[in-house]
């Protein structure tokens, strides 16, 4: 199920019109880099570049499907802060083996009964792509926040009535 | 010349009518199936049997398959439901009737109570902190 993107352009027109054209988010992708562009480029201005367009596009790389970006080196390569580059929002696999197993499987015509439910993620697979994931993970990470501040008050509050009854 | 050549033809063929019948076009009394597989097992070819086998496990695997991807879909179709009832109806449901923020209101405002107490309480000449500091002073100077 999974489909391959390669990328030849270090561009942020292109690599909007490449998500345009690949329907991102309809189905896993992974992304492979041509040889004659690493030459060209360092990874890791390719990897914020395509980072950058995905946020312009307002394209999450882990909802509804995974978008992966395949590179060799990815274990051992780090960034300029020497940072190794797993610690990216784009999800980064060495290998085609890492893909998950989840989505491997041989594709054929569907029965009837099969294209009832296609219906049915499909429908549901555009609910997803409508939503802002900036936004709700903002929104997430404030009420954890809050929650986490509670959390922190009520021990605060423990501690001291263990004081008082001493 | 001709004559005693063809006298000798004569008896030769006489000869080998009584001879008994050649074995080869006699029906041999070999299990064929048997020959096959011991050849192909000293070739080290695949017998029938394993063939058969195969086959077997290529239509099991064939029928699993078609299975699989059901499976798929009917997974998927769970899965994306649950994600979108979660970012549609739970986390909206969460920040519009979120609790917390009273919640955290609430026990800053005991905390900052429960702190005044304390205070007050060790502050007071009887307090343990007190009694404590003065033998401290004591014992120094």
């Amino acid at each position: 199920m999974f489909r391959e993107i390669e990328i030849h352009q270090n561009d942020q027109n292109y690599f909007d019109e490449l998500w345009i054209k690949n329907k991102i988010g309809e189905s896993p992708h992974y992304i492979t880099i041509s040889s004659i562009l690493l030459k060209k480029y360092p990874i890791e201005d390719i990897i914020t570049e395509i980072e950058n367009s995905l946020h312009r596009c307002k394209i999450n790389p882990n909802f509804p499907y995974p978008l992966y970006l395949l590179h060799p080196q990815a274990g051992c390569t780090r960034n300029h802060a020497g940072h190794p580059l797993q610690m990216r929002t784009l999800p980064i696999i060495y290998s085609i083996e890492n893909l998950p197993k989840h989505y491997i499987f041989k594709n054929r015509i569907p029965t009837n009964r099969e294209k009832a439910i296609l219906q049915k993620v499909s429908m549901l697979r555009q609910m997803l792509r409508s939503f802002s994931y900036d936004e709700i993970f903002d929104q997430i990470i404030k009420i954890k926040k809050m929650q986490r501040d509670y959390s922190q008050v009520l021990r605060e509050i423990d501690y001291y009535q263990q004081i008082l009854k001493k | 010349m001709m004559k005693l050549f063809r006298k000798h033809l004569k008896d030769f063929t006489h000869v080998e009518n009584r001879l008994p019948p050649d074995p080869i076009d006699e029906p041999l009394d070999i299990d064929l199936q048997r020959l096959e597989n011991i050849i192909r097992e000293s070739l080290s070819l695949e017998t029938n049997e394993s063939l058969k086998l195969k086959g077997a496990h290529k239509n099991k695997l064939g029928r699993s398959g078609n299975w699989a991807l059901l499976n798929f879909l009917q997974n998927e179709r769970d899965r994306l439901h649950k994600i979108n009832n979660f970012f549609l109806h739970k986390l909206r449901n969460r920040i519009k009737y979120s609790q917390t923020d009273k919640l955290l209101m609430l026990a800053t405002k005991e905390r900052d109570e429960i702190k005044d107490n304390l205070i007050s309480e060790l502050l007071s000449p009887d307090s343990v902190l007190q009694k404590n500091l003065a033998m401290i002073f004591k014992k120094s100077f």
